[in-house]
């Protein structure tokens, strides 16, 4: 039982993290492996504000999110518009090229070293079999108003309806009138930004190191490619899906194997639904 | 300057062996159109293969045939086939990213398995004594120039197949479904069977490569066959250019080159970290700037890899 | 096509001379000025050494998983090769560390030693990982390399040094067996483990479950195996304490180290550990500031403990907590990469050469018993100028080593988080019955 409440906490912050990889995927065309940068900037940047600038956790992580937001639009103007047109094979190694660039940046203005976050999780609650912190309920619940407020946002503003759009049909979208530049910026402001926030709380959950970032991002892709493509919802379920698989299975099998789990469940589900669990649109592939 | 020189020659032996990497993946995606994540699983199910029944002390093993090298290479090979067949079956009836998500378990998988069955791997610890080929010919440094040699005439026989490969009928019906499946489809062609053979073919010839790289390296651990080896070969072969068949070859050698000679740049150990960081830093520019200006590769003459990755993509309707 | 080849040869060419040209030239990498300023000998001291430097290699993880050990191991390293210039340098000449990363891989380690020996063309090896030590094993015996691992583990080299490469820390199977013999003189006979899979985590693991089983009359009732990189290992966890057992072994790196305990403490499961080595660094004693309710004697190690009473060590302490501003710790090994090349100076001026076989051959002998003892590079290179043999005791331990080259009988220390930070409590010396 309590192993339920380990694969809620590990697929919300999961369905965080792929939120955005999966906007990216659907409006851009393409695989983002730099995704996984951006999360590990929002840790380290996370990290700065609350143990050495003395934030509180939770505006030390808005801020984080925010920056980390930012710094995406910006490299995507830089590095990705350039090459819009280059087909979705050169988007994906471009995008491993900046994830190794940022890596490496990364890695100059913070240090190798590990940090851990000087935060307390609190009181824990026992309710029965099981316990729960204070700071595992939050972070559950952030990712789940952040989720929840990113699906009002797609469904009722104009701003979402317009990246809903492009994302369902792109060329489409843009004959109707949906300005493609502000929707683009738009799209990955909020995708680094959740990429951002999963960090925090990646960072509170374990540690925060400059690996993470490659770490967690083939988990991203396979909750994204699970989820398939269509409303965000997917890819919510997905993530829980996936981080319930990976802590429930610890009671069956070998946990050395915990990550190969993720990856099982997906070959299983793509064997019988090969678009994924909650595709609606016609699947567009990425080569 | 004679140090610099066996440097050089240590450097130019593993781009020769990614260079053969990188040849065999060139088959796998750059042909048949098949992104494969799992190259590193592959290899080490041959490598692993080619030492245990090589091996001949067996104090902490159960098997250990002791069988001479010639058959170890079949051997490894072999497993390398077969692997891929059992892996090939399940995955190929997904495409693109999901064949790449597939590939990418089984070889996490393989890993896995590689750490935990310490009774036939000897686990994380690995094998360290093995002997390697042609060993009585040269020693010390005269052997890394003899491995540098035996690797390239190697990396050149693997060239010499996949020309051939190309241009044969079976090279022509492989970039017919790349490049337009329903006709090829309509043509009476099985699409998945033709991709399986390529995907075992690939395996055959990861799992024969294999040694090359414990003759290298020297030691055979669950470690070496990390998502760095499949990483450093998808690199090589998209910096020189997929579809092309030296592509493959230049790119590993000034992927290499360049990775390792950013290593040379020594400085004040306060900057160490720095320094150790610029060679990351470096391989993504190169990769930026050559998706940005030769996305094609270094080597094809497409000035756009759009109009070659439309060959690489298979669109579904 | 066939236009393009010569400008890709010509790109490559031009890329390796800028590449030699830059590794030949850069290559001063001693970090303290002292250390490279030989001419500033002030009165009294021995005569400054001159000519062309001797260089000693260090081949260790700058970047990658053991790069948290870099900082304090150049830090020994780095008064270790003062002293020697200080004292006059090695045959007359000063000595010069080269740094050269590992970046913690194998594949670096085999790059990495190749660019110590081709390029940067060091006289002998210090520093290596275990990784390196057991990939670049023949290869040191083929180019006669005299190399001393400083903080290797690995069981791999229980019995396959001694002519080349030597080992001036305890192995990991003596760790995995001291681990058992904590837990069976503690009482604890129901241990759960946890252990990650990587080698130098679950070798003495393995170890420790061997003998704590068959040797010690124990009982493990949970083996509980992870991979490091994942930011959750609360089932793991979980898993290991479920059987209520009297205490978990933890062999782990400090990464899923420190994770694994940050769960300990929401969940409240309380209980004791046994750690591995590896988790006795200050990274991990910090946790305790930070909230996890660790008291005191509830985590306890073994260690190949320092010898704090030895004359060495007192001499070399404060050298090292003047640059770095902590103590020495066994954890962190710093005292033995101070003591590796101490051994490697006096091998020399034994051998009265640079010459690989020759340097080999000393190292036993300057090591062990019999010869007059000595507790720094002076007071060696004193009695070696007057033709006595000697017998050096480094600040790690008395570095007497056996036939392997591994240290005679390792003396180990029990380690305990005592206040926030790692303290030795004791030490312990390895029950024969136990050894399998």
């Amino acid at each position: 039982m309590q192993n339920i409440i380990f694969g809620l906490i590990t697929g919300s912050i999961l369905a965080t993290a792929t939120v955005g990889f999966s906007m990216i995927r659907q409006t851009e065309g393409f695989i983002n492996i730099a995704h996984g940068q951006f999360l590990t900037l929002g840790a380290f940047l996370g990290f700065f504000f609350v143990s050495t600038a003395g934030l509180n956790v939770f505006l030390g992580g808005l801020i984080a999110a925010a920056l980390v937001g930012v710094a995406g639009v910006v490299v995507s103007r830089i590095v990705f518009r350039p090459i819009a047109d280059s087909g979705p094979l050169a988007q994906l190694f471009t995008s491993i090229g900046l994830a190794f660039l940022l890596f490496g940046l990364i890695r100059v203005a913070f240090g190798a070293s590990v940090k851990f976050f000087p935060t307390s999780f609190g009181t824990r609650f026992d309710i029965g079999s099981v316990n729960v912190t204070v700071g595992e309920i939050l972070i559950v619940a952030v990712a789940g108003v952040s989720v929840a407020a990113l699906a009002l946002f797609l469904t009722k503003t104009r701003l979402g309806t317009w990246i809903r759009a492009t994302a369902s049909n792109p060329s489409l979208a843009e004959v109707r009138g949906v300005p493609v530049e502000r929707v683009s910026v738009a799209v990955w402001f909020v995708a680094s930004a959740f990429a951002g926030l999963a960090g925090v709380m990646i960072g509170l959950i374990s540690n925060v190191n400059s690996e993470m970032g490659f770490q967690q991002i083939l988990i991203i892709l396979a909750a994204a490619v699970l989820g398939g493509l269509g409303s965000i919802y997917g890819v919510l379920a997905a993530g829980l899906l996936l981080g319930l698989a990976m802590d429930l299975s610890a009671l069956i099998i070998p946990t050395a194997y915990r990550s190969v789990v993720a990856f099982g469940v997906l070959i299983l589900v793509l064997l019988v639904r090969p678009q994924g669990l909650f595709s609606t649109a016609t699947r567009k592939e990425a080569g | 300057m004679i140090g610099v020189f066996f440097f050089f020659v240590g450097v130019l032996t593993l781009a020769g062996i990614y260079a053969i990497l990188a040849m065999i993946l060139n088959l796998e995606a750059g042909w048949a159109g098949m992104w494969d994540l799992g190259i590193a699983g592959l290899l080490a199910v041959g490598g692993y293969t080619f030492i245990i029944v090589t091996q001949t002390q067996s104090d902490d093993v159960v098997f250990a045939p002791g069988l001479p090298m010639w058959m170890g290479i079949i051997l490894g090979s072999l497993a390398g086939g077969v692997a891929a067949l059992i892996i090939g079956v399940p995955s190929l009836r997904v495409r693109g990213e999901y064949f790449l998500i597939t590939t990418l378990a089984f070889a996490e998988v393989i890993r896995q398995l590689a750490v935990n069955l310490n009774s036939i791997t000897r686990g994380t610890v690995g094998f360290n004594q093995f002997d390697r080929p042609f060993e009585a010919l040269a020693e010390g440094r005269g052997y890394r120039v003899l491995l540098l040699v035996l690797v390239w005439v190697v990396a050149g026989i693997v060239y010499i197949l996949m020309r051939r490969l190309v241009h044969a009928p079976y090279g022509r019906v492989l970039r017919a479904f790349r490049d337009n499946d329903p006709v090829a489809l309509s043509l009476g062609k099985h699409t998945n069977r033709h991709r399986i053979q390529t995907f075992v073919l690939a395996g055959l010839l990861y799992g024969a490569a294999a040694p090359l790289y414990l003759w290298f390296l020297r030691i055979a651990t669950p470690s070496i066959f990390s998502s760095e080896v499949t990483f450093v070969a998808w690199t090589a072969l998209v910096i020189g250019g997929i579809a092309s068949k030296s592509g493959p070859i230049v790119g590993s050698i000034i992927l290499l080159l360049v990775t390792e000679s950013v290593a040379l740049l020594q400085g004040s150990a306060e900057f160490a970290v720095v320094l150790a960081s610029t060679r990351f830093i470096v391989l993504g520019l190169v990769l930026i700037l050559v998706m940005r200006f030769r996305p094609a590769g270094l080597v094809t003459e497409q000035q756009s890899l759009a109009a070659a990755s439309n060959r690489v993509q298979v669109r579904s309707s | 096509m066939r236009k393009k080849w010569p400008r890709y040869l010509v790109l490559m060419l031009v890329f390796a001379l800028v590449a030699t040209a830059c590794g030949d030239g850069d290559s001063d990498t001693t970090a303290t000025d002292a250390g490279v300023d030989t001419t500033a000998a002030a009165p009294g001291d021995a005569a400054a050494p001159s000519g062309d430097a001797i260089r000693l290699g260090m081949l260790i993880g700058v970047t990658g998983d053991y790069s948290p050990w870099y900082d304090p191991s150049k830090a020994g390293a780095d008064v270790a090769i003062d002293e020697i210039n200080a004292a006059g340098g090695v045959l007359g000449r000063p000595v010069e560390l080269v740094v050269v990363d590992n970046q913690s891989t194998v594949e670096g380690a085999v790059q990495g030693f190749s660019q110590a020996v081709d390029i940067e063309a060091i006289d002998a090896l210090g520093g290596v990982e275990s990784d390196g030590a057991v990939a670049n094993l023949q290869t040191i015996k083929e180019i006669q390399l005299p190399t001393i691992c400083p903080a290797c583990g690995t069981s791999e080299l229980d019995q396959a040094g001694g002519d080349y490469i030597f080992r001036i820390t305890g192995s990991d199977t003596d760790g995995g067996i001291i681990a058992a013999q904590f837990a069976r003189d503690a009482g604890f006979t129901r241990v759960a483990m946890l252990v990650q899979d990587t080698e130098g985590a679950s070798a003495p693991a393995d170890v420790f479950k061997e003998v704590f089983t068959t040797l010690a009359g124990g009982e493990v009732i949970a083996d509980v195996r992870f991979s490091p990189g994942e930011a959750s290992y609360q089932a793991q966890v979980d898993q290991a304490f479920e059987g209520d057992p009297d205490i978990v072994y933890l062999g782990a790196g400090f990464e899923a180290g420190g994770i694994i305990l940050q769960e300990w403490q929401r969940r409240g499961y309380g209980g004791n550990w046994l750690f591995s080595p590896d988790l006795i660094v200050p990274e991990i004693a910090a946790l305790v500031d930070q909230g996890i309710e660790i008291g005191d004697g509830v985590a306890r190690a073994a260690i190949p403990s320092y010898d704090t009473a030895s004359a060495a060590y007192a001499a070399y302490a404060p050298r090292y907590e003047a640059i770095t501003g902590e103590p020495p710790s066994p954890g962190l090994y710093d005292a033995n990469q101070y003591d590796q090349y101490i051994v490697l100076a006096l091998a020399m001026t034994a051998a009265g050469s640079t010459d690989g076989p020759a340097v080999a051959g000393e190292i036993a002998n300057v090591l062990n018993p019999p010869g007059t003892a000595v507790f720094t590079y002076a007071e060696g290179l004193a009695a070696l100028e007057a033709g006595d043999d000697i017998d050096f005791h480094g600040a790690s331990s008395s570095l007497d080593v056996n036939s392997f080259g591994n240290l005679a009988s390792p003396t180990f220390g029990e380690q305990q988080l005592v206040d926030g930070e790692w303290t030795q409590v004791g030490e312990v010396t390895l029950d024969p019955v136990l050894r399998p």
